[in-house]
């Protein structure tokens, strides 16, 4: 017995090491209820056990909201700033790289809303500046 | 100009291995398929509504996710009222070839939550709009759904 629970434990820590992140985008037309659903599905996901890191991507936030974080809190929300990302030339290749590691992007940037979902914010353009 | 969408592109490419998900709230309009900001998603779920307009939007942000190569697309048909509506979306869908993956349907709680501005989930946990939206949860958690 005591060897079935060593192997069944081996075995998850084996699945826990390759399971992959998924990464899930929710697009349609204005007013559709994209930040509804969105913000909604990672209250659930991270209810579900899951750590969950939520992206607002619209040029005029409003995940934060259907996140359920507080209204006094929005005007404290870190926009991710220019610059997290640098130019990496490899044999010759010049490819964009994320100059910082992800996680330590997460933890500079990101609010911590109800159950435990980190919201990250893309910057915003800045007015006149197209 | 575009670094701001280039930034979350980057992020997108280098999330690290471990059971996280990650969540990206789109803009209306099409520029995050344009700039290749979710080329690096695993599933793209398209919001429909019942009426014609948001169906052919859906059926253009489909077309892009097909293009940028994301391996698993679904349609989530929203604020359905009715047979009438449920009918219309699958014919549509039938007919450009989109799989729909839920239906929630229109709620008043949710037009409620929204002129508060609370959270769905918080202004009203046991409403059928937050049932139909924790049936997506279970759907894509499945170990083979993705």
């Amino acid at each position: 017995m005591g060897l079935n629970v060593l192997r069944l434990s081996y075995l998850h820590q084996t699945l826990a090491l390759n399971l992959l992140p998924m990464k899930i985008a929710v697009s349609g037309k204005g007013g559709s209820g994209k930040t509804s659903i969105s913000g909604t599905l990672a209250r659930l996901m991270a209810r579900a056990g899951r750590e969950v890191v939520a992206i607002d991507a619209d040029v005029n936030p409003n995940l934060a909201l259907t996140l359920g974080l507080w209204q006094e809190r929005f005007d404290e929300l870190p926009a991710m700033p220019h610059g997290l990302l640098e130019h990496l030339t490899v044999n010759g290749e010049t490819r964009l790289k994320l100059a910082k590691p992800f996680d330590e992007v997460i933890s500079e940037y990101s609010v911590e809303c109800p159950d435990q979902v980190r919201l990250l914010l893309m910057g915003q353009p800045l007015a006149g500046t197209g | 100009m575009c670094s701001n969408h280039s930034t979350v592109r980057g992020l997108l490419k280098e999330v690290p291995a471990g059971e996280r998900v990650v969540i990206v709230d789109t803009g209306a309009s099409p520029e995050h398929f344009t700039r290749g900001t979710t080329e690096f998603i695993d599933v793209m779920l398209v919001v429909a509504e019942p009426y014609f307009k948001s169906l052919e939007t859906a059926r253009r942000y489909y077309g892009f996710a097909r293009q940028l190569g994301i391996p698993k697309i679904w349609v989530v048909a929203n604020k359905v009222r009715g047979i009438e509506d449920q009918a219309a979306i699958e014919e549509f869908c039938r007919h450009h070839d989109m799989e729909i993956l839920a239906w929630i349907p229109y709620d008043a709680s949710l037009a409620d939550a929204e002129r508060l501005g609370a959270a769905p989930l918080d202004h009203d946990p046991a409403s059928a709009w937050v049932n139909t939206t924790s049936l997506i949860v279970e759907r894509l958690l499945e170990p083979e759904s993705v």
